[in-house]
């Protein structure tokens, strides 16, 4: 599993890690039933506080990507490729209704915000 | 489980300096760091817990037990590092551990030699020839044999070399593996906590000024930084700090969001480390 | 209590063995030429004292004291183990001393001068009078208090031989003196010799209580 945070970054960092682990859990880099390092161990050796690491694992284990057995551990749940294709809409969908609310809120049109969006796509590549 | 520590309304009363109204709570299975500039207040509740002074008011309770009350049992779970830690100057080491080891039913002796070695502390020789940095390192030994499930540690980095410090907490985040212990160590090195807390508690001339998941404390406290607009009137009550330069004005807010909706482009609004919150929250006197 | 006794002997090991010696040479010597069994007494249970008191404004100068204070032990204990510890102390060093002064050979006194009831009773009863004042002032004021306690011992004397060198009052000062000896006669020959032996031992250790208590009240105010 690799996970690199940013502390420059201004996504919070369990989201970083969250991210990370869904993105390679996705690609199936991840397998299923693989073990997870324990929000401990991996705090430690990101040199982060506990509490973000449980945060970045109550997360994906609400969004049904791991499990975790207390006292044994964290595991890659058993992904449906519908259902994981699914939850990739989803997050997206979630961010893209946040996106809504706020434009929606400033006045800022339907037209604009498409724009804005290929924008966007347009710089990330 | 109940908390590590638990403190409501802590008072004590010095000629010149009075901490009050204290409160805060620490849960088990944590490092929580104490924050603050020298004086404010950081040794002195660590003294209260240890019952090494008296409080004028509040409790204080350890593990759900009362500090006075139960002193003893409280004690016996407790790993102590004082500030400058001190001992029969003229004894030499293994007669120090050998009247210590007696206290605690948990002692071992096995880890305690370990740490000797691992630390280089000759065993024979007197606590006062030691230098500081070596007493520390004693001072640790003893506190981490006896299976502790409380460290409390009072400046345990000051005066020590950048690494043995960096080690020493490396060692603390190794022991955190097991989540029944808890730390709680006081600094006013904020780089030690950048890293290693969990939570901060951050004191400012004798009184709390935020005990919070170290997260929640990055995600919500900012730097704003821009021109002397920055200093208006209008804008007093988003700031808790601020500091002018001849070239701009840096300011401390204990909101972000709040930041972001109000200022647009011509400021520059980033993420505050536990050191700018610390300095810019002395220069705040005109925002108390 | 075990463990904050053993912790005073294991960290004063050197001293105690180092001055309990040269306390025994001491006292064996000059003891030895005293022909007065009460007289040497006064002057073995004036010594005696020393060894606790400098056990602990040792801890105290040693700057131990924040240790002691961050064990696990309560005030009170603390306080407890070294009233205990220095009535061990005390009864030690008088039983050194003793033999001390029978050893050496040429002794002005013997055991049937030393070894009696009378003696030992009256040499319990200053180390109980000594203790409960002085330990009390040893943990409020350290070192110093003990300072405190000598000096005012020698002018309590200074001024008890000044009025009794006043002609007038000589009268009542040997009258009073006599007035605390009868009294202690009268009890004697009343309660019969056991029984006047207990109530003084009822009295030293109610002194000793009394100072305890006190001594846990000002422990407890203290700040380090």
């Amino acid at each position: 599993m690799k996970v690199i945070i940013s502390n420059s970054s201004p996504d919070p960092i369990y989201e970083q890690i969250s991210r990370q682990i869904k993105a390679q859990i996705i690609s199936s880099e991840l397998a299923e039933g693989e073990a997870l390092p324990s929000i401990r161990k991996l705090a430690q050796e990101l040199q982060i506080s506990v509490i973000t690491t449980k945060r970045a694992y109550d997360e994906l284990e609400r969004e049904g990507f791991i499990n975790t057995v207390s006292g044994k551990g964290s595991y890659v749940a058993v992904q449906n490729q519908e259902l994981l294709k699914e939850k990739k809409m989803k997050i997206v969908e979630e961010k893209l209704a946040e996106a809504v609310s706020e434009a929606r809120i400033l006045g800022i049109g339907i037209e604009q915000l498409k724009d804005m969006l290929l924008l966007l796509y347009k710089e990330d590549e | 489980m109940e908390n590590a520590i638990q403190i409501k309304g802590l008072r004590k009363e010095y000629k010149g300096f009075t901490l009050r109204d204290v409160s805060f709570s620490m849960p088990q299975g944590y490092i929580m760091g104490l924050v603050g500039p020298n004086g404010a207040g950081k040794t002195t509740i660590i003294k209260l817990i240890m019952n090494l002074v008296r409080r004028n008011a509040g409790e204080i309770t350890v593990f759900g037990k009362d500090n006075l009350k139960d002193e003893a049992e409280v004690k016996s779970r407790i790993g102590f590092v004082h500030e400058t830690p001190s001992f029969y100057d003229d004894a030499p080491l293994k007669d120090i551990k050998a009247a210590v080891a007696n206290f605690y039913k948990k002692w071992d002796e096995r880890l305690f030699l370990a740490l000797i070695d691992e630390f280089g502390l000759p065993l024979d020789k007197k606590f006062k020839k030691l230098s500081h940095g070596m007493k520390m390192k004693f001072s640790i030994a003893l506190a981490l044999s006896h299976d502790a499930d409380l460290l409390i540690l009072d400046e345990p980095t000051s005066g020590l070399d950048p690494v043995f410090r960096r080690e020493l907490l490396e060692r603390l985040s190794a022991l955190m593996q097991d989540e029944r212990k808890s730390i709680l160590f006081s600094t006013h090195i904020t780089s030690d906590l950048e890293r290693t807390a969990d939570y901060i508690t951050f004191i400012h001339d004798g009184e709390i000024v935020f005990s919070l998941p170290k997260d929640d404390i990055k995600e919500t406290w900012g730097i704003v930084k821009g021109s002397r607009t920055l200093l208006e009137d209008q804008y007093r009550k988003l700031f808790k700090g601020a500091r002018e330069t001849s070239v701009g004005v840096e300011a401390l807010t204990s909101d972000i969001q709040e930041a972001r909706r109000t200022f647009d482009s011509d400021v520059i609004i980033e993420r505050a480390s536990i050191e700018e919150i610390m300095v810019l929250m002395d220069k705040g006197e005109h925002y108390a | 209590m075990r463990s904050l006794i053993l912790k005073d002997l294991i960290l004063n090991k050197k001293f105690l063995l180092w001055t309990g010696l040269l306390y025994f040479i001491y006292v064996a010597v000059f003891g030895s030429r005293i022909d007065n069994p009460r007289i040497t007494t006064v002057f073995i249970t004036f010594l005696c004292f020393i060894m606790p008191v400098m056990v602990f404004t040792r801890e105290e100068k040693l700057k131990g004291t924040v240790l002691v204070c961050s064990l696990p032990a309560t005030r009170k204990q603390i306080i407890l183990a070294r009233y205990v510890l220095g009535w061990l102390l005390m009864l030690g060093s008088f039983v050194l001393a003793t033999i001390g002064i029978l050893a050496v050979p040429g002794s002005k006194l013997g055991p049937e001068d030393l070894l009696n009831a009378r003696i030992i009773m009256f040499a319990l009863g200053l180390m109980a009078l000594y203790f409960a004042i002085l330990m009390p002032l040893l943990i409020r004021f350290g070192m110093v208090g003990f300072l405190v306690f000598l000096i005012s011992l020698q002018v309590l004397g200074f001024i008890t031989l000044a009025l009794v060198s006043q002609s007038a009052l000589k009268l009542n000062i040997r009258s009073s003196i006599a007035a605390v000896k009868n009294a202690f006669i009268f009890l004697s020959s009343n309660l019969g010799t056991p029984a006047y032996y207990a109530l003084l031992i009822v009295v030293m250790v109610a002194l000793n209580l009394a100072s305890f208590a006190c001594s846990v009240s000002i422990f407890k105010r203290k700040d380090f």
